[in-house]
C-alpha cells in the first residue's frame, strides 16, 4: 500500500481557507473595483486549480483528461468574452 | 429574380449583387471542377476499365496513402480562394454598414410590430404601412420592435437589419429609381408574420 | 441474452446491436414524421391563395418538423449505426455503459413522444420556429403550454445524448482492441468520436439558454423579456449550441463516406491522417463561428467581423477532406454499388452544400441573405443531401451485416436517381427564388409560385423514394441472397465476424499487431461476455415522460409520473448496491493516453465537463446582464453577507477534504474513518444547504426575490442550479454510505468514492466561482 498524503490535503485545505479569509478581508477593505474584480477572480481561480490538480487528482493523472478540462475552460473565457463584447451594450452605433 | 438584377433600384444592391456574383461566379467554378472531376475519375477508373490493384483486404488495415504536397495544394487553392472571397467581403461589408457622410441624410425611425411598420419622418409624422422617402438622397432607418424579434427588410435594395426590443440598429439606402419597393419582416414574429409587410415610395 | 423476437427482449436488451436497430426504426418513424409535416406545408406554399393551413397550423409545422428532424430523426439515425457498428469496429463486445446505453434510447424515444404530443394539447405545438427565438417564445408572446412542454422534451432528450456521449467516449477512447492504436479506427468510429466531442461541449449552453426560458414562462422572471437580456441574450445561447450542432448531424455522414469510399475504390483513402486533422481542426473552428447567425443583429462590428473570417476559414479544412475523397477515386478500382452511389450523392450535394454556405459567412451577403430562402436551400442541402444521403449510404452498406441478407442492387440504385433527382427538384428552385422569405405560410409576389410548385412536386418524388427503399429493404429481409460475413470484402473489424454477429460479437479476440487484424483464440474460450436484462431504463423514460407531461397540463399525473419515477430510482439504486449489473472492467484493451483510467472515473469525468459548460453559459448569461446593467447592478457585498458566505464556502471547501480523506481510509482499509469522513461530508453539504436557505430567507424578506431584478434572477437561478447539482450529489453520496456500511471499499475497489469525488470538487469549484461574482463584486 502507497502512503496516502493525508498531509498534504491537509495543507491544500488550509491554503484553500486562507485563500478564502484573503477574499473576505479584500472586500472589507474599500479597494477600487477594477482591483477587487480582479484579484476577487484571480484568487478563485486559484483555489480552483488547487481542488482541480490535487483532489481531483489531475496532477497525477493522464494529461489527457486534463486537456478535457482546459477546453471547458477556453469555452467558458470565450463564452464571457464573446457574450460581454457581444451584448447590446457594446453595439456600435454608425 | 432576374427582373431585379437588370433593374438595380440604388445602393447599396448594386454593390451586393457584385460581390453576389463574385461569389457565385467562383462558386460554380470550384464546385464545377471539384464536382467534374469526381465524376471523371469514376468513368474512368470503374473495375471494368482500371487496371489497378485492389489493395483493401479483409483483416488487414489500410496503408497510408497520399502526398503532402497535394494536401498542401488542396489548402492553398481553398485558403487562396477564400482569402479572396473574404477581402472583397470585408471591404463591401464595411461599405454596407458605415453610413455615407453626407450633408442631406433623410431619416426614418422604423418601429416594427406585430404585424406592421411604423415610420417616423424627421418631422415627427408617424404613418403605418407605407413610407416615402426622396430620390438620390442618402435614407437612413433606424430600426428598433415594439415587442418581439422582427426582420426589417428592404427586398429589392437587398439590405435589412433586426428589429430587436429596447436596441435601435441602422441601415443605409441611396435609391436612384423612382417607384413602389417592397418592405417586409424577415423573421418569425407570430401568426401574422406572413402578412407584415410595407410599401416605399421613391419620388 | 434472451433470444427469440419476443417484446420482453426489446423493452429490457441492454445489448448495443439491438438498441443500435431500436434507434433505427425510431428514427426512421420520426423522419416520417418530420416528412409528413413537410409535405403537408409544401402544399400550402405551392398554392399560396388558398388556405390549406391556418397560419397557426403553419407554424407549428415548421416548428415542429425542424425540431423533429434535426433533434429526433437525423442524429438518432446516426446513433443507430454508432450504436451498432461502433463497438464491432474497435473489437469490443459492447459499450462501456449497456445498461446507461439503454436508457439513451429509451430517454430519447419518450422525450420524441413528449414533444409530438404538443400537438393534441389546447394551444397546439410549439409554433415560434425551431430556433424559439425570444421575445416570441416567452410566456407574453406565447402562453400556450406547449412551448414549455417542447422545451422539457428537449431537456429530456439532451439527458439521453449526454448519457450517450459518456458512453460513446469511455468505449471509443479505453475499450479498443489491443494493438488498435488511433490512427489505425476505420472512419466512421472517428467520424462518431469527433460527433460525441463537439456534442460534450455543445450542449451544454443550449440546456442553460432552455432553462432560463423555462423560468422566464413559469416564474416569471424576465431573461428574455427585458432589453437587457432578451434577443441578443437567447441569439447567443442558442447559437453557441446551434451552429456546433450542424456539425453533429454531419460528421458521422463523413465517417461513412470515409468507409464506404475505401471499400468500393478498393484504395485505402487518399490522406486518411490529413482528413483526420483537419476533421479535428474544424470541430474546433465550429464552436467559433456561432455569430455569423448574428451578422444582422447589429452587435459589435468587431464580433461579427472576427467570427466573418473564422467562418470563411472554416472552408479549408471541408477543403482538405472533399478532395481527399476525391483524390481517393483517382487510380481505384470502383465498383459502383448503392452504397458508392449514395456516398457520391452525399458529397456532390455537400459541395453545393459547402459552397452556398460561403455566400453566408459575408457578412453584406447574410445581413439580405437571414430569414431567405436561400438559407432554407443551403441547409437542406447540407443536412438533407449531403447528410441523409451519407447515411442512406450507411443503410445499404451495413444491412447485410445487421441482416445476413443482401438487399436488391437494381432497386438500390433506383431508390438512388429517384432520391437524388427528387431532392434537387425539391431544393435548386429555393436557390432561384432565393430572396423570398422563409417561414411564410402566404406570400404576394406571383413570380415566386412556380418555382415553389416545382419544390413541391420535388418533394412529393423525394418522399416517395424512402417507399422504394422501405420495400427493398422490407422484402429482402426474407428473401435476399445471403450475405455471408464480409459481402464487400472490407477490412474493418465489423465484417470478420458472422452477419449478424452473435450477442457477444466475436468468437475470438481482436488483436492487431502492426496493421494485421489477427484473431486470438483464447484456447477456444471467448472471454467471458456478461449481458444484462433490465426494464428499469424503459420505465425509468416513460415516468419521467409523464411527469413532465402532468407538470405542464394535469397535476394528478405530475405525481402518477413522479412516484413511479422515484420507485423506478429507488430499484435502480437498490440493483447497484447488489451489485446487479457490474461489468468487468475489460482486461486487454488500448487505453492511451488514458492508461490511468478507469471506466466509471472517466465517465464522470466526461459528465463533469458537460455539467462545465452549462455553468459556463449561466456565467456568460450573467457576465452579459451585468455589462448590460453597469450602474444598475448592486455591488454584492452590499446585498448579501459576505462572511457568511465565506463561511459557507469553508464548510463546502472543507467537505471536499473530508472525501479525499475518505478515498485515501478507503485505500488504507480503514472503515471506521471512511465512514467518518464519508458522514462528515454528508453533514457538511446538508450544513451549506442549509445556511443557503437562510440566506435565501433573509434575501427575500428584504426584497431581494427571483423576479424583483434581474441581478436577483440570476443569482437564485445559479445558487439555485448549484444547490441541485448538490443535492445530487448528496443522493449519490447516500448510496456510496450503504455501500461502505457494507464494507465494500477497500484498497483494489474504492473507485466508486474517486469517481464520486471528481463530481463533488467540481460542485466545490462552480462554487468558488460563484461566491467570487455573487458575494465580492
Amino acid at each position: 500500500m502507497v502512503k496516502e498524503p493525508i498531509n498534504l490535503y491537509i495543507g491544500i485545505w488550509g491554503m484553500l481557507v486562507g485563500i478564502t479569509i484573503l477574499e473576505v478581508l479584500m472586500v472589507l477593505v474599500n479597494m477600487p473595483i477594477v482591483f477587487l474584480i480582479t484579484g476577487v477572480l484571480l484568487l478563485a481561480g486559484l483555489k480552483a486549480a488547487f481542488v482541480a490538480l490535487y483532489y481531483q487528482h489531475l496532477k497525477w493523472d493522464d494529461v489527457a483528461i486534463s486537456w478535457f478540462y482546459l477546453m471547458a475552460l477556453f469555452f467558458a473565457l470565450f463564452i464571457v468574452m464573446v457574450w460581454t463584447g457581444g451584448s447590446a451594450v457594446c453595439q456600435v452605433e454608425v | 429574380m432576374m427582373e431585379y438584377v437588370l433593374q438595380i433600384p440604388g445602393e447599396p444592391a448594386g454593390t451586393w449583387y457584385s460581390l453576389f456574383n463574385l461569389y457565385l461566379g467562383l462558386g460554380f467554378l470550384v464546385g464545377g471542377v471539384v464536382v467534374g472531376m469526381m465524376i471523371y475519375f469514376i468513368m474512368k477508373y470503374r473495375e471494368a476499365n482500371s487496371n489497378e490493384d485492389d489493395e483493401i483486404k479483409p483483416g488487414v488495415i489500410p496503408k497510408d496513402r497520399g502526398n503532402i504536397k497535394i494536401i498542401t495544394v488542396f489548402f492553398g487553392l481553398t485558403a487562396i480562394i477564400l482569402f479572396t472571397l473574404a477581402s472583397y467581403s470585408i471591404l463591401v461589408t464595411n461599405y454596407v454598414e458605415k453610413v455615407p457622410k453626407a450633408d442631406d441624410i433623410f431619416e426614418v425611425t422604423v418601429i416594427g410590430f406585430q404585424w406592421g411598420w411604423k415610420f417616423i419622418y424627421p418631422n415627427g409624422t408617424e404613418v403605418v404601412g407605407e413610407v416615402v422617402v426622396p430620390k438620390d438622397k442618402i435614407i437612413v432607418f433606424r430600426i428598433t420592435s415594439d415587442d418581439v424579434f422582427h426582420k426589417f427588410q428592404l427586398i429589392e435594395f437587398r439590405t435589412g437589419a433586426d428589429a430587436i426590443p429596447g436596441a435601435f440598429n441602422v441601415i443605409w439606402i441611396q435609391p436612384t429609381e423612382p417607384g413602389t419597393y417592397t418592405i417586409q419582416c424577415y423573421e418569425l414574429c407570430g401568426l401574422g408574420h406572413s402578412v407584415m409587410v410595407a410599401t416605399m415610395r421613391v419620388v | 441474452m434472451k433470444e427469440g423476437n419476443s417484446l420482453l427482449r426489446w423493452l429490457t436488451t441492454t445489448n448495443h446491436k439491438d438498441i443500435g436497430i431500436l434507434y433505427l426504426f425510431t428514427s426512421l418513424y420520426f423522419l416520417m414524421v418530420g416528412g409528413s409535416l413537410a409535405l403537408t406545408f409544401r402544399l400550402q406554399l405551392a398554392m399560396p391563395n388558398v388556405e390549406i393551413l391556418s397560419a397557426s397550423a403553419f407554424n407549428q409545422a415548421i416548428t415542429m418538423h425542424g425540431l423533429i428532424m434535426i433533434l429526433w430523426a437525423i442524429s438518432p439515425l446516426a446513433f443507430a449505426f454508432a450504436n451498432y457498428v461502433v463497438p464491432l469496429q474497435i473489437g469490443a463486445r459492447d459499450l462501456a455503459f449497456p445498461r446507461l446505453n439503454a436508457l439513451s434510447y429509451w430517454l430519447y424515444l419518450f422525450s420524441g413522444l413528449l414533444a409530438a404530443l404538443s400537438f393534441f394539447i389546447p394551444g397546439g405545438a410549439p409554433d415560434v420556429g425551431w430556433t424559439y427565438y425570444v421575445p416570441l417564445s416567452t410566456g407574453r408572446f406565447s402562453p400556450q403550454p406547449g412551448v414549455t412542454l417542447a422545451a422539457l422534451a428537449l431537456a429530456m432528450l439532451v439527458a439521453s445524448v449526454t448519457v450517450g456521449t459518456i458512453n460513446f467516449i469511455v468505449t471509443i477512447a479505453t475499450m479498443r482492441a489491443p494493438g488498435l492504436g488511433w490512427s489505425k479506427l476505420p472512419m466512421f468510429t472517428w467520424g462518431i468520436l469527433y460527433t460525441v466531442l463537439i456534442m460534450l461541449f455543445a450542449f451544454g449552453p443550449v440546456v442553460a439558454g432552455f432553462f432560463l426560458l423555462t423560468v422566464d414562462r413559469v416564474f416569471g422572471t424576465t431573461f428574455f423579456l427585458s432589453p437587457e437580456g432578451g434577443s441578443i441574450l437567447w441569439a447567443h445561447m442558442f447559437w453557441f449550441f446551434g451552429h456546433p450542432e450542424v456539425y453533429v448531424v454531419l460528421a458521422p455522414a463523413i465517417g461513412v463516406i470515409g468507409d464506404v469510399l475505401e471499400t468500393f475504390t478498393r484504395k485505402p483513402l487518399f490522406g486518411r491522417k490529413y482528413i483526420l486533422i483537419a476533421f479535428g481542426i474544424a470541430s474546433f473552428i465550429s464552436f467559433i463561428v456561432y455569430v455569423h447567425h448574428m451578422f444582422a443583429t447589429g452587435i459589435n462590428p468587431i464580433v461579427r467581423e472576427v467570427m466573418s473570417i473564422t467562418t470563411e476559414s472554416i472552408s479549408v479544412p471541408f477543403g482538405v477532406i472533399m478532395l481527399s475523397f476525391v483524390f481517393t477515386m483517382y487510380k481505384a478500382k470502383i465498383n459502383v454499388k448503392t452504397p458508392f452511389l449514395f456516398a457520391i450523392g452525399s458529397i456532390v450535394l455537400f459541395i453545393i452544400g459547402g459552397i452556398t454556405g460561403v455566400f453566408n459567412s459575408s457578412i453584406a451577403l447574410d445581413r439580405f441573405i437571414r430569414g431567405t430562402y436561400w438559407i432554407v436551400a443551403h441547409f437542406h442541402y447540407a443536412m438533407v443531401g449531403a447528410t441523409l444521403f451519407g447515411l442512406l449510404a450507411a443503410i445499404y452498406y451495413w444491412y447485410p451485416k445487421m441482416t445476413g441478407r443482401m438487399y436488391n442492387e437494381r432497386l438500390g440504385k433506383i431508390h438512388f436517381w429517384v432520391a437524388f433527382i427528387g431532392f434537387n427538384v425539391l431544393y435548386l428552385p429555393m436557390f432561384i427564388i432565393y430572396e423570398m422569405p422563409r417561414r411564410v405560410n402566404v406570400y404576394f409576389n406571383e413570380a415566386w409560385i412556380p418555382m415553389n410548385q416545382v419544390a413541391t412536386v420535388g418533394a412529393y418524388i423525394f418522399g416517395f423514394s424512402f417507399l422504394i427503399m422501405v420495400y427493398n429493404l422490407v422484402k429482402s429481409y426474407s428473401s435476399g441472397l445471403p450475405a455471408g460475413n464480409n459481402p464487400w470484402n472490407a477490412w474493418s473489424l465489423e465484417w470478420m465476424t458472422t452477419s449478424p454477429p452473435p450477442a457477444h460479437n466475436f468468437d475470438f479476440e481482436p488483436v492487431i499487431n502492426g496493421n494485421q487484424i489477427s484473431m486470438y483464440t483464447n484456447g477456444g474460450v471467448p472471454e467471458p461476455h456478461v449481458e444484462h436484462h433490465t426494464m428499469m431504463p424503459m420505465l425509468l423514460s416513460i415516468s419521467l415522460m409523464t411527469a413532465f407531461f402532468g407538470l405542464i397540463i394535469y397535476p394528478p399525473v405530475f405525481i402518477l409520473g413522479s412516484a413511479l419515477l422515484l420507485a423506478v430510482l429507488a430499484k435502480w439504486i437498490v440493483d447497484d448496491i447488489y451489485d446487479r449489473f457490474s461489468i468487468p472492467e475489460p482486461k486487454h484493451t488500448s487505453k492511451w493516453p488514458f492508461e490511468s483510467m478507469n471506466r466509471l472515473k472517466f465517465g464522470v469525468w466526461i459528465l463533469v465537463i458537460s455539467e462545465a459548460m452549462l455553468f459556463a453559459a449561466l456565467f456568460g448569461a450573467y457576465s452579459l446582464l451585468r455589462i448590460n446593467l453597469v450602474g444598475e447592478w448592486p455591488f454584492g457585498p452590499e446585498v448579501h453577507d459576505v462572511r457568511l458566505g465565506g463561511l459557507n464556502t469553508i464548510i463546502l471547501l472543507t467537505s471536499s477534504l473530508t472525501v479525499v480523506l475518505s478515498i485515501a481510509y478507503a485505500k488504507m482499509g480503514d472503515t471506521r474513518k471512511l465512514l467518518y469522513s464519508l458522514g462528515a461530508t454528508y453533514l457538511l453539504g446538508l450544513i451549506f444547504l442549509a445556511l443557503k436557505g437562510v440566506e435565501w430567507a433573509k434575501l427575500a424578506e428584504e426584497g431581494f426575490t427571483l423576479t424583483s431584478s434581474l441581478a436577483a434572477s440570476i443569482y437564485y437561478v445559479m445558487t439555485g442550479t448549484h444547490a441541485a447539482h448538490m443535492i445530487g450529489g448528496l443522493i449519490a453520496l447516500t448510496y456510496i454510505i450503504i455501500k461502505a456500511l457494507r464494507g465494500v471499499y477497500n484498497d483494489r475497489n474504492y473507485q466508486g468514492i474517486e469517481a464520486f469525488g471528481i463530481y463533488w470538487h467540481f460542485i466545490d469549484i462552480i462554487w468558488i466561482f460563484l461566491f467570487a461574482i455573487f458575494y465580492l463584486m
